[in-house]
């Protein structure tokens, strides 16, 4: 006489309804996408993302679950379940699905960089990669019981990230980083003399109907992260984490659209209050919850989130000043924010936190998320150099001059977005 | 060793109290999510109802209220609508999430919290289901004062609403602590289930003193008294924020029971799903006819218009929110034909008062509410409860008390608009005086987009536009814009004014700017880079 049958059937719908949510994410990214390029790339844009997501979900379907969360499977990689097969009571469809949404969540942050220039086959030769090996082989270290990040060294020491500041968001922003370096600014982006053109977006209003709907979706990122709705206190961590999404995603916004306006302002150049920014500190904002907001309080996140909007707000003036062409600003908000995330969770985590724990293993904790951090990066980065630089010396990953000029719509779909 | 039957059903007692706890926070958490969803579906509501030169404006406010609301309503807003302790005008507890027990829970066997109140740890979820609603009333003001509303001033009164004016209204009708909730020695309970007057009445009225205050758009009224059609720029956007808006209506009106584990609540939240579409669809329905019929009766052309139809829904759904956890789902019918007749007269007073509601917020706010909270103890079922009884509604036998209910909700109606009306007054006067509360003239003849944002909504279609009283003199005389981008030289300069209302000379486009339709190639502009 128990309840467990209740207990699975509820803890499964509780992933499939979250993960529809974070699917629902990918039509959020496609608009912010299509918003912020040209009305002459938009179907193009949208194409990507709508591929990714179906290529994804075949890759990770394929190996890269396998990859992920097999088991058995070793400290770097799992090995069992390829093609769903073979499978034990550790696999389930509604645990397939939620990963895979957040597979194709990773691989879709890589379009946002490099948008508009980018050579269709080219791209979604990467994609497979991305979510059949570079993401799961991450996801496996952070996330499985197996994995190295996640067994650590000793007494209790573990890799902490929740909901993926790191093992999503960092890996996704790597890769846009070496992606965009390695493609190059777009035509006309950078003046000879070092001067930045803006190269607007067609719509604001789409690319805001895509931030609106990334905010809600990443409320069940967070939420739906927990796995379960069945043990005690799952709905309070849940509600926990729907919260601080809310509050840190809150404080970045407001404070990038406010450094944004007061720094062009003391510079004495053209001030305003940009939406563009204002949704991307947002976005930044919860993309540093990701890691620690289950287990921090609630002023926590807010101090999270503005420091979140400060380092997207740094990164979005580095890419800047490095000349990285990035449309999106996605690895600003990406890469910034995930670092943030994964380095503050530690210290403001409620339970082994610094700030609450102050011993010596809340001390190795940071440590230990900082080497994940780079831990991360440089594996991304290395695989992704690894890939882009091959694409690049065969010649194939970027489109040719007049093609970008012309625009991708017409030459690549036939479909030109508005006719 | 197999455990005893008395320890079976120990163990059995607490898991089904551990399910309970979580299934009712997980309910909360996916309507509110749905809830939240409707702030993007009011943004676009609002962004195809204003001039394309104001849309990123009005989507910046849209974002902020959200943003701007969620600290206000942490900090502030909760405590003082459900703060316990509390008194019976306002809550005073857990600022900043102060003094809450965030973790630790006592689960009691018994366990049958409703909404509003916490001990334990359901403070996150209360916080975010109450949160969304809290930043649904901000919203809506949005609507009313768009296009001419200062940025700062828009700011301030968010917080504000967000942060005191609702909340003290929660607190009345729905904290166990508020004097509608208690009935002050009456033994009534006002009937507010899911916000027609809480959220829709006192956002209704704000919005109202907003727009009247602000004062209506340049060119909206003409000297003689002429109305002139400001129209939005997209009906695909609105259409879209409406689709969204009834979306999370159904879930705004079936998650307000905010707990899915005793029995009956299923029953309930599926009845109030029921109600919300229906009472929508029948004052859409009758909002569109009563539209054509006053169109015709006027002489103004025949048409089945789109908008009335979609904001006539909007009040029905609003006039739903107070009793349609209680009401049959004829009575929901009924009351949305009338809310969505009532929304097209009232709009036309609005109109004929000379006040300028881009949105139609006021006829659909202030007005559906109204009729919901008045409507919903009238038709109710259950009604008031005496001795933990339902007496009945009036047409159920209730007798006296379910009259003094519906006098009692009267009372609460009167009081939520007084106190609206009064904190606004206050509100908006004060920014008045101080200068905050509209934006510049040569802004607003321009576009805020331009000048506040340095966003343009569709960069490509309005290649450059020039202020005629500001000009930042170049070489070629052209207005340099931060975001325009590009090379200024290779640019054509087009001359516009914002609009010209004169009603001799319709505009040419419906924002009254002119445009070489030649450059509105989208390739044009970039072929030189």
């Amino acid at each position: 006489l128990n309840l467990d049958e209740l207990k699975s059937n509820l803890d499964q719908f509780f992933l499939v309804i979250c993960g529809i949510f974070i699917l629902f994410m990918q039509t959020g990214f496609a608009f912010l996408e299509a918003g912020s390029v040209r009305s002459k790339n938009t179907t193009n844009i949208i194409m990507k993302n709508v591929l990714d997501l179906f290529i994804g979900a075949i890759m990770y379907f394929a190996i890269g679950y396998s990859f992920a969360y097999g088991k058995p499977g070793n400290a770097f990689i799992g090995h069992n379940y390829f093609f769903a097969t073979n499978m034990d009571e550790n696999f389930t469809y509604a645990g397939w699905f939620f990963q895979y949404v957040f597979a194709a969540t990773a691989s879709t942050i890589v379009s946002g960089a490099m948008a508009e220039r980018t050579e269709f086959t080219t791209y979604m030769v990467y994609f497979t990669f991305l979510t059949g090996f570079v993401y799961p082989v991450v996801a496996h270290w952070c996330w499985s019981e197996v994995g190295w990040l996640k067994v650590g060294m000793a007494h209790g020491l573990s890799y902490i990230d929740y909901a993926g500041s790191g093992v999503v968001h960092l890996t996704g922003g790597s890769a846009a980083l070496v992606g965009a370096i390695a493609l190059g600014p777009r035509i006309g982006r950078f003046k000879p003399d070092g001067t930045v053109n803006d190269l607007p977006g067609h719509t604001v209003t789409v690319a805001a109907l895509g931030g609106f709907i990334l905010f809600v979706g990443f409320m069940a990122f967070n939420g739906g992260s927990q796995l379960s709705i069945s043990n005690p206190g799952d709905g309070n961590v849940v509600a926990l984490s729907v919260m601080n999404t809310v509050l840190g995603g809150a404080s970045g916004a407001i404070v990038a659209m406010l450094v944004y306006k007061t720094t062009d302002a003391i510079r004495g150049e053209d001030h305003y209050w940009s939406l563009l920014i204002t949704i991307n500190g947002g976005l930044a904002g919860m993309v540093s919850m990701c890691a620690g907001c289950n287990d921090m309080l609630p002023w926590a996140a807010v101090v999270i989130g503005t420091i979140a909007g400060l380092a997207f707000m740094g990164w979005h003036h580095l890419m800047l000043f490095c000349k990285i062409d990035d449309p999106l600003d996605a690895v600003a908000v990406h890469l910034g924010g995930g670092l943030a995330g994964v380095l503050l969770a530690p210290i403001f985590q409620h339970v082994g936190g610094i700030i609450y724990g102050g011993n010596y293993l809340a001390f190795q904790s940071f440590g230990w998320n900082l080497l994940g951090a780079v831990a991360i990066i440089g594996w991304t980065v290395a695989i992704s150099t690894l890939l882009f630089g091959s694409m690049k010396l065969l010649g194939v990953l970027r489109v040719s001059e007049a093609d970008e000029l012309r625009g991708l719509d017409e030459i690549k779909h036939g479909e030109p977005a508005y006719p | 060793a197999s455990m005893s039957q008395q320890d079976e059903i120990e163990l059995l007692k607490r898991q089904m109290a551990i399910m309970k706890e979580n299934q009712n926070q997980f309910f909360m958490l996916i309507n509110g999510m749905f809830v939240f969803f409707m702030q993007c579906g009011f943004a676009f509501l609002e962004a195809g109802s204003v001039r394309s030169v104001n849309t990123v404006n009005i989507l910046m406010k849209n974002i902020l209220d959200v943003f701007v609301g969620s600290l206000s309503f942490f900090a502030f807003g909760y405590p003082f609508a459900y703060g316990r302790p509390g008194n019976s005008f306002i809550g005073h507890n857990n600022f900043f999430g102060a003094n809450v027990d965030y973790f630790e829970k006592t689960i009691t066997v018994d366990n049958s919290t409703l909404a509003g109140y916490e001990t334990s740890s359901s403070y996150f979820a209360n916080w975010f289901f109450q949160y969304v609603f809290a930043a649904t009333a901000a919203t809506i003001v949005s609507g009313a004062v768009a296009e001419r509303a200062d940025f700062a001033c828009y700011v301030i009164y968010s917080f504000t609403i967000t942060g005191f004016i609702y909340p003290v209204s929660a607190h009345w009708v729905w904290s166990p602590d508020g004097w509608l909730y208690t009935g002050a020695g009456t033994g009534l309970r006002m009937q507010d289930f899911a916000g027609s007057c809480v959220v829709h009445v006192c956002g209704g009225v704000a919005a109202l003193v907003g727009a009247k205050i602000l004062g209506p758009r340049l060119g909206r009224f003409s000297e003689d008294g002429k109305l002139n059609a400001i129209p939005g720029h997209s009906v695909p956007l609105v259409s879209l924020g409406a689709f969204i808006l009834f979306l999370g209506f159904l879930c705004f009106n079936g998650g307000s029971i905010q707990r899915i584990s005793e029995d009956g609540d299923g029953l309930i939240a599926s009845l109030s799903i029921t109600n919300t579409i229906i009472s929508g669809s029948g004052a859409g329905l009758s909002a569109m006819l009563a539209n054509r019929v006053y169109n015709t009766v006027k002489g103004n052309g025949k048409f089945w218009s789109l908008l009335m139809a979609i904001n006539g829904a909007l009040a029905g759904m609003v006039a739903s929110c107070a009793g349609c956890n209680d009401i049959a789902p004829w009575a929901a019918l009924t009351i949305g034909s009338v809310a969505g007749v009532m929304f097209v007269v009232a709009r036309n007073v609005v109109l004929w008062a000379e006040i300028d509601d881009p949105l139609d917020a006021i006829s659909v706010h202030l007005i559906g509410g109204t009729i919901g909270t008045i409507s919903a103890p009238i038709f109710a079922i259950r009604g008031q409860m005496v001795g933990g009884k339902p007496e009945g509604g009036p047409l159920y036998g209730g007798g006296i008390i379910a009259w003094k209910g519906v006098g009692w909700n009267l009372v609460g109606l009167l009081s939520i608009a007084l106190w609206s009306g009064i904190c606004c007054i206050t509100l908006f006067s004060t920014l008045n005086m101080v200068g905050l509360i509209r934006i510049p003239k040569s802004v607003e003849e321009v576009g805020i987009d331009i000048k506040k944002h340095g966003e343009l909504a569709y960069p490509e279609a309005f290649v450059r536009v020039i202020s005629d009283e500001k000009k930042k003199k170049t070489e070629d005389g052209a207005l340099k814009q931060r975001n325009l981008g590009a090379d200024s030289k290779s640019l054509p300069i087009i001359k516009t004014s914002a609009w010209e209302c004169d009603t001799n000379t319709p505009p040419t486009s419906s924002n009254g700017m002119t445009i070489d339709p030649a450059l509105l190639s989208p390739n044009s502009v970039y072929s030189n880079l």
